[in-house]
């Protein structure tokens, strides 16, 4: 599969576009139609709605995703001090991972469907456990392709220090707001 | 231009078959529901108080024209008035406290409630909610001539609250002037709400199944005249709006009414009504009928018109279904363990559990990590520096990167 995308840049970016829109529209289902029957009040939703609002934000979800992971992968690659990697494939792999995360994410987002008190726990905690594989995979990934000994280590710090604010943050967010 | 024109055409039969109104259909005709009880205090209570919204006159007349009903049927009623604030101002409103006048200050409690309030402008509010005090007036009715009722191992109170439809006011009155032996007390609290219009009839107990639910569930198959079905819970749910009435951290449509009050106390609650969970996300009144909830038609007169005597054999149906469940010997049995089954809010809607195991992950994560930091830095000092190729895909090449178009 790796290969397949290695082939052709432009190709490969929008194939994952395309793939990562569907698959936040899954792993954000429950959100997304709660947010949708919340901007409602209770009106009629329809299921062709509810398809047409999940995939539209999905395709949002998807351009601000590419803004903000450009974002931190320019930084990270500055504070990692790794000036000679391309940017622009570093970010495609970044977006390539963020797929299995939001599937993985939306499969055990299917819980809350069935038993939706466990809702405030998995919201917190399902995140954290599907982030740390992918994490470890993207690094992985990244490493085979373009690290080498000296900078492996600069980007894996980065990697910990972006997964202990970003998680650090959410669960203050939840412990404070909730 | 015609390309455009077409485009023009489907996008507009596209958005219109989306937004188009939902058509009228016919529903079935049962005169001799016309004699029932229900439909009899239905009629004359809208027709008497149509306008009944929070804090007006017609609430007033409201309040005395059931007090004067169900003294009628025998009870002793108790109109206890409470203070609420909206919107920066104090109000008072009543709540109607319908007892036997038995004296069994020890015996457990079951309360049976309905909201008499409805919105401003709401027609007469046949829907929301006179057709669910209409059913509360008619299992009143029955309740009073049961010869059974003394010997039963629980005392049934009927509750009819106000201030429903501005944020269950009447009924979180109601329940903090509960004790606590009182609300220990209790069995269970069965709301009746808006159960006349719509194509399906709920019951919603928890956000998971119990006995409790499932024992209504099989009377209402002896019972038979109209299908009852369990509300599928996650299908209305919305995580944005965070606590009404601000004891979950999420909102449905099963907790939008009084029992949500009693709820919040630990006190296990059954509530009725009707709608359409199946043909969207979400809440809908009707697949094939506008809604009529909270506005100007909720008359008897559109309830007929859409749902024929429907709406009638709905209230027959409660009524049928909470007195022969009341009255049935696993009712006691199955609620005495009531209280064991429902969802652990202290447990599950406290943030700092989850908050805990999450930053117990991260923090074992990024230790490990830490070690495989340390293990990479070594790495990095012992091993020779490897050169990779500074891009991994095989397109754009270096041809495709410096040719020009022609």
């Amino acid at each position: 599969m790796l290969n397949f995308i290695k082939k052709d840049f432009r190709r490969s970016m929008w194939i994952i576009r395309i793939v990562l829109a569907i698959a936040i529209s899954f792993g954000l289902m429950f959100e997304t139609n709660s947010l949708m029957i919340f901007m409602s009040l209770y009106l009629s939703q329809t299921i062709t709605r509810s398809i047409i609002f999940n995939i539209l934000f999905g395709i949002i979800a998807v351009l601000f995703y590419e803004i903000f992971i450009k974002f931190v992968v320019n930084y990270f690659l500055r504070a990692s001090n790794v000036y000679n990697l391309p940017r622009q494939e570093i970010i495609l792999f970044a977006l390539l991972f963020h797929i299995p995360y939001f599937v993985v994410l939306g499969l055990f987002n299917l819980l809350f469907f069935v038993y939706p008190h466990i809702y405030l726990w998995g919201s917190l905690i399902f995140p954290i456990i599907v982030a740390i594989p992918c994490s470890i995979l993207f690094f992985n990934t990244i490493n085979k392709l373009y690290l080498n000994v000296q900078t492996a280590p600069n980007f894996f710090k980065m990697i910990l220090i972006y997964f202990a604010v970003v998680y650090g943050i959410n669960i203050l967010l939840a412990v404070f707001l909730i | 231009m015609k390309k455009l024109a077409y485009i023009c055409a489907i996008l507009i039969i596209f958005i219109s078959s989306i937004l188009t109104p939902a058509k009228v259909t016919a529903y079935s005709v049962d005169n001799t529901l016309y004699d029932s009880l229900t439909y009899k205090f239905l009629y004359e209570f809208v027709n008497t108080t149509p306008i009944r919204d929070a804090c007006s006159k017609g609430e007033a007349n409201a309040i005395a024209y059931l007090e004067r009903k169900f003294h009628e049927l025998g009870y002793v009623v108790d109109v206890s008035p409470f203070d609420f604030s909206y919107q920066d101002k104090t109000y008072t409103s009543k709540n109607i406290i319908i007892k036997s006048g038995v004296n069994v200050s020890n015996k457990p409690l079951l309360f049976i409630g309905a909201h008499y309030d409805c919105v401003e402008n709401s027609g007469q509010g046949a829907f929301d909610n006179a057709a669910g005090v209409a059913t509360v007036y008619a299992i009143a009715s029955d309740w009073i001539n049961n010869p059974n009722r003394n010997s039963m191992p629980y005392e049934v109170v009927f509750v009819l609250f106000g201030v429903e439809e501005l944020g269950l006011y009447g009924s979180s009155a109601f329940v903090n002037a509960l004790t606590q032996g009182q609300v220990d007390r209790t069995i269970a609290m069965i709301n009746i709400d808006t159960i006349a219009a719509g194509d399906s009839l709920y019951i919603y107990t928890e956000d998971k199944p119990t006995s409790y639910q499932d024992l209504f569930m099989s009377i209402s198959k002896d019972i038979g005249t109209v299908k009852l079905n369990a509300m599928p819970v996650a299908k209305s749910i919305t995580t944005t709006y965070w606590g009404y009435p601000n004891i979950v951290p999420y909102m449905h449509t099963g907790q939008l009414s009084d029992h949500s009050s009693f709820r919040a106390r630990g006190i296990p609650t059954v509530m009725f009504f009707s709608g359409n969970l199946s043909k969207s996300y979400g809440y809908i009144e009707s697949a094939t009928n506008e809604n009529i909830m909270h506005t100007t038609s909720d008359t008897i007169a559109t309830l007929e018109q859409m749902y024929g005597t429907e709406y009638i054999a709905n209230m027959e149906f409660v009524r049928k279904l909470i007195l022969t469940t009341i009255t049935d010997g696993k009712f006691s049995e199955v609620m005495a363990n009531a209280r064991q089954e429902l969802v652990n809010y202290s447990l599950w809607f406290n943030s700092w559990y989850p908050a805990i195991i999450s930053a117990g992950i991260v923090i074992i994560f990024c230790f490990i990590g830490y070690l495989k930091l340390q293990s990479l830095r070594k790495k990095a000092i012992t091993d020779t520096t490897v050169i990779k190729p500074t891009t991994a895909f095989t397109k754009p090449d270096e041809q495709d990167i410096f040719s020009f178009r022609k």
